[in-house]
């Protein structure tokens, strides 16, 4: 290879490299685009204190709910035991393996298709014996169940909300009056639809809410 | 009389020329090239029966570029192409490692793995995936076919011997590894909850990797998470400066093989640290790359002997067709050709989807009544018990945990109540209560927790007479957590109850 060739290639790998983590560094629009994915290095920056499983689910016209998945042909585990769509935290292709589920099954019509998180604490996570050293109560194993989303039959988005730990984290900051007083004065919309990174960042100004639902207080 | 006559101090760019430009034969290369397409192999191999449904028109491929935006950037394949190009991959796989028409088999590795692996960011696309294409790329620029592979034996069968050539490349793969770390080490200075060991614990216990027994256990002592949180963060920041030569690169890189085969245990990651290992071989210079390959293959190479001397006419005809010029690579092309339509006829018979059983396609499993009410309930609240991952109580802090768990107390010692709170959470009245044996309520102290803290601790000093005792953490007035503790007679102990409690600037007392 031609000298300058060679010089050229090391000049140019080592600065995209030291782009990447000047980008890091500083912030600077490291998820602008795929490229940036090759050359900033932030495993797992974002970490949860729940286990979340998503129920991808199709309501019949009949009123029958049915589930998506795991799909009737079996699941496929890519890293250890829970389905593909679990990883999809963004909640970025729900439709699509829904709709992938109902082209290949037989059913009837379809209604609408349901994306249900479940959530529990990790703690629960722990096998018996070693729970039995960690803490004096019994275990009393409780998951919570929250729609996230709902789409048409085409797969087309109705209704998406946030995560389960960001709703969780929005109600904390909302649960005060003054502050929704000004959110309401203002009356500004953001519908956020955004591939979320951080578990419990603040949401800015006014946006929609699920409905209240019976909490699970026991 | 003779004086010596000191060399001229190498000046910043000749070190940097011999830094990059020695000529070596590149063995460590070589041992990179063979092990990794075998190390991306436990990734890849599993995802062929289900190709069509990750990476085709007729599943659920999900791509990278879609989620950054760039929608429909590169052709999403029909089945029978998907499993044809992923076979011709994982053929290519097995030709890089054997070195065969090496630089050939490694762009189209470094291609088809590339377009593969972020095809399916939810279940493909990870870290590894992105430093494995890294190093294809660097390989290929590489010359680390010239050693170690089929390529070489036909160049030796031909008369000609394996050229010497720059090390660039892999010293282009060693800086890689390095600038690799210092970003993993900028993000663990950006992560909340990294230093005190939250992060890595709640990573521990989690089941989307692997099992990770280890982790469990390991996730039961913070102090020792908080210890390997900063040293990991301190190896990987001076990592790009010390792993050269010498004993700092004995330590970077001894550190690195422990620290990436706890992540395997703890962790559950499994692809990614064996990546990370086989980088390793680029730190092995040329004597020391070719003394591990020869004595890894000292069995391999002494069958290989017995062989040829069984059967000269079999080696000598196996020699004339591994060299002809013609014969090896249109019966390579014949054997892959069958094998790739044997392949795409194979995945057609598997009818992953059921779609040609006899019974017909699958039905939808229906959801039964009762579990669908559970699903469509909508929590949005949490009970308060489920808030709090654990409620502690020992002596010592370190990084903002607590270093002993203890059941036993002298009379007279600082015990440290902590509860550790599930993230994210409201702001937070907690109280901490003390109890006697006979269930009689002796302290009642409270505390605000801000949605910021992960913990609240309260320090209590127990000047009780010896007997059991019960601590309790309350939330929202329910009592969540408790330990049983006894005191022990201490060096001053009282026949009174007389108890003084230390907490932090925000206590409230309640009677």
């Amino acid at each position: 290879m031609k000298r300058w060739l060679s010089h050229a290639i090391i000049a140019g790998y080592l600065s995209i490299l030291g782009y990447g983590i000047a980008c890091h560094a500083l912030g600077y629009k490291s998820a602008q685009h795929m490229g940036m994915y090759f050359i900033v290095w932030d495993m797992y920056y974002g970490w949860r204190g729940h286990e979340v499983r998503q129920h991808i689910l199709a309501e019949g016209v009949s009123g029958q709910l049915y589930e998506l998945t795991p799909p009737p042909w079996g699941e496929f585990h890519p890293f250890g035991s829970i389905g593909r769509q679990n990883y999809d935290s963004g909640n970025v292709f729900t439709e699509r393996f829904a709709l992938n589920t109902l082209r290949h099954t037989a059913h009837e019509p379809i209604g609408r298709i349901l994306l249900v998180e479940e959530a529990w604490n990790k703690k629960f996570n722990l096998p018996e014996e070693l729970w039995a050293q960690r803490y004096e109560e019994p275990r009393d194993f409780r998951s919570y169940y929250y729609l996230r989303s709902v789409y048409d039959p085409t797969g087309a988005c109705m209704l998406k909300h946030f995560s389960w730990s960001e709703n969780l984290a929005q109600r904390a900051v909302l649960d005060n009056p003054r502050l929704r007083q000004d959110m309401v004065k203002n009356q500004p919309f953001l519908t956020p639809d955004r591939i979320g990174r951080g578990t419990d960042r603040v949401q800015p100004a006014a946006y929609f809410m699920p409905n209240d639902a019976t909490s699970v207080e026991r | 009389m003779t004086s010596a006559i000191a060399s001229p101090r190498p000046t910043l760019l000749g070190r940097l020329q011999a830094f990059f430009y020695d000529v070596e034969h590149p063995y460590a290369l070589a041992g990179i090239r063979m092990v990794l397409p075998w190390v991306l192999m436990v990734a890849v191999l599993p995802r062929w029966p289900v190709v069509r449904e990750l990476y085709s028109t007729d599943g659920v491929p999900t791509p990278l570029w879609d989620s950054y935006g760039h929608l429909d950037l590169l052709p999403i394949l029909p089945p029978w192409l998907a499993v044809a190009a992923y076979t011709l991959l994982i053929l290519l796989m097995v030709g890089v490692s054997l070195g065969c028409y090496t630089r050939f088999s490694l762009v189209g590795m470094l291609v088809l793995y590339g377009y593969f692996g972020t095809i399916d960011c939810v279940s493909t696309t990870t870290k590894y995936t992105v430093v494995a294409v890294h190093l294809l790329l660097l390989l290929t620029l590489s010359r680390c076919g010239d050693v170690w592979s089929i390529d070489a034996w036909r160049m030796r069968a031909a008369g000609e011997a394996a050229p010497r050539s720059p090390a660039w490349p892999r010293r282009l793969i060693q800086l890689f590894l390095g600038i690799m770390y210092l970003g993993a080490a900028i993000t663990k200075l950006k992560a909340e909850g990294y230093f005190t060991g939250d992060h890595l614990t709640y990573w521990m216990l989690t089941d989307a990797n692997f099992p990770n027994p280890l982790g469990d256990y390991m996730s039961m002592f913070p102090v020792t998470v908080v210890v390997a949180s900063y040293t990991t963060f301190l190896w990987e920041i001076l990592f790009l400066f010390l792993a050269w030569r010498g004993t700092g690169r004995l330590i970077c890189c001894g550190l690195g093989i422990f620290f990436h085969a706890m992540t395997l245990l703890t962790l559950g990651l499994v692809v990614f640290p064996m990546i990370s290992i086989t980088i390793y071989l680029s730190f092995l210079s040329e004597a020391e790359a070719r003394t591990c390959g020869e004595t890894l293959t000292w069995p391999l190479r002494r069958l290989a002997n017995r062989w040829s001397s069984v059967s000269a006419s079999g080696l000598a005809a196996f020699r004339t067709w591994g060299t002809h010029p013609v014969w090896f690579p249109a019966g390579g092309l014949l054997v892959m050709a069958v094998i790739l339509c044997g392949a795409v006829q194979l995945e057609w018979q598997l009818d992953v989807y059921g779609e040609r059983r006899s019974e017909g396609p699958y039905a939808l499993t229906p959801v039964a009544p009762e579990r669908a009410r559970e699903l469509l309930r909508n929590d949005v609240a949490v009970a308060a018990a489920d808030k709090l991952f654990a409620f502690d109580v020992g002596t010592t802090l370190m990084g903002g945990v607590l270093a002993d768990r203890r059941a036993t107390f002298r009379d007279g010692e600082t015990a440290v109540l902590q509860a550790s709170l599930v993230p994210p959470h409201e702001d937070m009245w907690v109280e901490y209560v003390l109890h006697d044996s006979e269930g009689q309520l002796l302290e009642l102290e409270g505390q605000v927790v801000t949605r910021e803290e992960l913990r609240s601790h309260f320090f209590y000093q127990l000047e009780l007479p010896p007997g059991e005792y019960r601590f309790g953490l309350r939330l929202a007035g329910q009592l969540v957590g408790s330990r049983t503790v006894t005191v022990q007679p201490g060096d001053s102990s009282r026949g009174d109850v007389v108890h003084r409690s230390q907490a932090g600037p925000q206590v409230l007392s309640k009677r």
